[in-house]
């Protein structure tokens, strides 16, 4: 893990991921006030807002810097180098995971905590630190899945677009039988029901949908363990 | 080390055909050959046994050292030896960075801002701390500085005598390599690997290949 932090610090990708989180919740406030015109942001809107540019340009926002973080390796020709230090490509994989995911929600904590601050309302801290970290994990897996199987960064990029696309499509034809694929897209069954627990007392989401984000996140996980299984040889190909 | 009837086929072309392959141990195996042959290919098959011919017993044992096989350049000398130290042998590393005369390496300086034989030394350092059987140099002096060619020759002259067990295979079209250091001299000639006793022979039928 030293090793990931080292480097997400000199190739500032730390710096970026900050940049990120700053214009996301930038975004989130100037959309409203500047297409919606509302004069008077609440923080109800101000977070749900943000969380709405984070499910539907995260993917676009993020996809550059998670994707470089793991197709760097492939093309400096440091896989070996890796298997040197005792790295398989499941310790390879998730120690980056892990890294950019601890720096984004680092971020996300501290955007959430300032806001909270500005507006002295600290009741659905929990809840949005909950979203906004299973929004952005759901990310860093895809994409990172993606990248580990793709030689470089622009086919990393545009096969997450490409994914990310599909899948809002796929919810739009039915949400009902392709919800599972974007449990957080705009068009599915719980972006409504999170708008409303914003703008209650409510400050936790039902069981059923903290369930459903979870057994999303551990599906992903498992896929991945299950590509990255297959993947071993081409993680050296790639890597030589 | 000896595989037998070794062919090499990448992407529908025949690289090497019914060749045997044996290199000695105690010694540095000089394989020269010019551009396109299949030297890399031969390098990288050590470890991907696109072959087929290579055993998991060499598979496993063998240090590949090439442009395909870099040091992370994104860490500096400081932090990437004390990396190393915490997996591997600390005695082992300062002994390699002697030989290799790292200390004029500014240790704080990014990897990839160093020059490349400082970058080539570093790799040098890493990959040896394997202490794998069968080492595999793919053109480590390729585009090297005439005073860095002559410390990794010095090197290796000193590494070699000093691990008499191990192989290294130095893959070449640096001719300076094989006058500089003294092994056996095989050459990539009409799909085979043929053994020249003589340096100046293999080299005569190099230049007039």
């Amino acid at each position: 893990m030293k090793l990931e932090f080292k480097k997400s610090i000199s190739n500032k990708v730390i710096i970026i991921l900050g940049a990120m989180f700053v214009f996301l919740f930038l975004l989130g406030y100037f959309l409203l006030v500047g297409i919606d015109k509302v004069s008077n942001v609440t923080p109800e809107m101000f977070f749900f807002s943000s969380y709405t540019v984070a499910t539907q340009f995260g993917l676009m926002l993020f996809s550059f810097v998670i994707a470089f973080f793991i197709n760097r390796e492939y093309s400096n020709k440091n896989i070996l180098f890796y298997k040197l230090i005792g790295e398989n490509i499941y310790t390879f994989f998730y120690k980056k995971i892990a890294v950019l995911f601890l720096e984004c929600f680092a971020f996300i904590t501290l955007g959430l905590l300032i806001i909270s601050l500005m507006y002295h309302d600290f009741s659905h801290f929990a809840l949005l630190l909950f979203l906004f970290s299973a929004v952005i994990l759901q990310y860093i897996l895809i994409i990172g899945t993606i990248s580990v199987l793709c030689p470089n960064i622009l086919i990393s990029i545009g096969v997450s677009i490409v994914y990310w696309m599909t899948s809002v499509i796929l919810v739009a034809i039915s949400n009902k039988t392709f919800g599972f694929i974007a449990p957080f897209e705009a068009g599915n069954t719980m972006y409504p029901r999170i708008e409303r627990v914003l703008q209650s007392d409510n400050m936790t989401l039902g069981s059923n949908d903290v369930l459903f984000i979870i057994l999303y996140l551990v599906s992903i996980i498992i896929i991945n363990a299950i590509v990255l299984r297959f993947s071993k040889t081409r993680w050296i190909k790639m890597g030589l | 080390m000896n595989i037998a009837n070794y062919t090499l086929k990448v992407k529908g072309k025949t690289l090497l055909q019914d060749t045997d392959l044996h290199f000695s141990s105690g010694k540095i195996n000089h394989v020269v050959g010019k551009n396109g042959v299949g030297k890399s290919q031969l390098a990288k098959d050590f470890l991907l046994n696109n072959s087929k011919r290579i055993g998991r017993d060499i598979r496993q044992n063998v240090s590949l050292i090439s442009s395909s096989s870099n040091i992370p350049n994104d860490v500096s000398k400081d932090f990437l030896l004390h990396f190393l130290s915490k997996k591997f042998d600390a005695k082992m590393i300062d002994k390699i960075a002697y030989l290799l005369n790292l200390d004029n390496i500014d240790g704080k300086v990014l990897i990839k801002n160093l020059s490349d034989g400082q970058k080539q030394k570093l790799k040098l350092l890493s990959f040896l701390l394997e202490d794998k059987n069968i080492i595999v140099l793919d053109e480590i002096t390729n585009s090297l500085d005439k005073k860095t060619v002559i410390e990794i020759h010095g090197f290796l002259n000193k590494y070699i005598q000093e691990n008499p067990e191990k192989i290294i295979i130095n893959i070449t079209h640096d001719l300076s390599d094989l006058k500089a250091i003294e092994g056996d001299y095989y050459i990539f000639n009409h799909q085979e690997i043929q053994q020249y006793h003589s340096v100046d022979k293999l080299i005569e039928v190099y230049i007039n290949e």
